[in-house]
Order: C-alpha cells, then structure tokens, then sequence
C-alpha cells in the first residue's frame, strides 16, 4: 500500500481526513501536515521528519500548485524521483486513492488521481421544474 | 438479502464505505425518488453501477448475490422484512435529530417506535456506521 501525506494551507488536510473517516471509517497510512504558523525552512523540515516516520515511498498531496506547500514539497524530495507530488488535491482525487491504493503501485494509481481529480470539476445544472 | 438503510440514500460513505461502488447492481427503493431528478441523480452518483431506482415495494427484483439494496426509509423497510422479501436491516445511518444512540444514529421518537415494533415482531436490525466498527442488534 502506498502512505498518502497531505500537506495543505491552514486546516485543510485536517479536513480532507476528517472527511474522509465520514466515508471510509478510520483511515490509515493517511497523514497530514499544515503549513499554519511555519516558515518555509520550519515547514520543509515537519516533512522532512515526517517522511522519516512513514519510512518509504509515499504519495504526497498538496492543495496548489506554487504554494508554499507545494514548494517545501519538492524542496525535500530534490532528487528523489521514486517520491511523487500531485497538487490541487480535492476529495475526489483523494477517494481514488483510498479506493484502488491496495491493488495499485506508485506509477499505476497516479495518473488516474489525477483524471479524478479533474473531471469531478464540473458545472451540475439543477433539474428542471 | 440484506437491505440497507441510510437517510442520505446514496452518498459517499455508502458508495465507498459500505463498496456499493463495487456491487455489481444498486438497488435503491425511496419515496423521494421522484423528487427533484433524485432517480437520474442516484444513477450519476452510482458511477456506472447498474442503479435500479424503485418508488415502493412493487415490481422489486428478483435478489442478486452481487446486488446492493439500500433505501432511506424506514416504513419501506419494515413492510419488506414484514412480508419476507428481504432477510435483515442493516442501519448504517439514520441521523433525526434525536438521541444518538450510536455513531450516525439518532431516530426521531416515531422511527424508535417503528423499530421497536419491527424487534417485537422478531425481525433482525443491526445498526452498524462501517464495516470496520461493531454491529449492533436493535434493541440495546
């Protein structure tokens, strides 16, 4: 199974588990950082620690692209190519996650977090009268 | 066959909570369904899950070991296992604004009645929020 690491302004990752516990039940191998309150170096070193603690390949999840938490990301994992980032996280995405990471490798589950992720943007058109 | 019930009817702890995203067939029985395109949004939500929508006990399918039943109504429930056409009730939410008596269930005094009335008659309901947390047999 691949860990998941969602790190994402304020309390968002927090709630992006809290969630996901309403639809899945308790979640493992799901852990969450919030940038609140850190300076970049402070913020690169909570994932630093916390990709120490997962100990292996992990699939980090962060809420925009070019945010600080993007950036700390990518900072930490400088030459690391077997670790993968994917920004604009929604619930979606991170339900495909859950629902096929037993059964998908790293490589395999990625491209469609991605698809998810962005066909659930959409306009929904209320039903007529 | 095991029917369901949940007051939010098809959402996503159902869906990939409870894997009705991987039943092979979505049985939905609900008086709501013909309110507001409920029917052609529950099959939307499905996902592609073959979804048959019912606004009552008639006409019901005929039971399928892949199949998923699932209604929002207590009433329905009761006339169905009343008149043996489905086995036992599975309560995974019914959230009414009264005592919580367990995770995501909450009856109203008149649903508490009806399950109480449903127990009497010896008819099995186990309340149970996941798969992974404990079920229960109404009444505890």
């Amino acid at each position: 199974m691949v860990p998941a690491l969602v790190i994402c302004h304020g309390e968002l990752g927090s709630a992006f588990m809290d969630a996901l516990d309403g639809i899945f039940g308790p979640v493992d191998e799901f852990h969450v950082i919030s940038n609140r309150g850190l300076s970049n170096e402070a913020l690169e070193d909570a994932v630093r620690a916390k990709l120490g603690e997962i100990g292996r390949q992990a699939l980090i999840f962060t809420d925009y692209f070019g945010g600080s938490c993007a950036n700390a990301s990518l900072t930490v994992l400088k030459g690391r190519p077997d670790y993968r980032v994917v920004s604009g996280v929604n619930l979606p995405m991170l339900i495909y996650y859950l629902t096929h990471r037993d059964e998908m490798d790293m490589a395999a589950i990625l491209p469609g977090i991605i698809n998810r992720g962005q066909n659930a943007i959409r306009e929904l058109t209320p039903p007529g009268l | 066959m095991i029917l369901h019930l949940d007051d939010r009817l098809l959402h996503g702890k159902i869906l990939h909570g409870w894997s009705a995203a991987r039943a092979s067939r979505i049985v939905l029985l609900s008086l709501r369904l013909e309110d507001s395109g409920l029917s052609s949004r529950c099959q939307e939500v499905a996902g592609g899950v073959p979804c048959i929508c019912l606004a009552g006990a008639a006409k019901l399918p005929e039971p399928d070991p892949g199949d998923f039943w699932l209604t929002d109504n207590l009433g329905l429930a009761k006339e169905l296992l009343e008149a043996g056409l489905v086995e036992s009730l599975k309560i995974l939410g019914l959230r009414q604004g009264g005592e919580e008596l367990a995770a995501d269930f909450s009856p109203d005094s008149s649903n508490r009645k009806m399950l109480d009335e449903m127990a009497s008659q010896g008819l099995r309901i186990e309340i149970q929020s996941f798969p992974s947390s404990p079920a229960r047999i109404w009444p505890f």
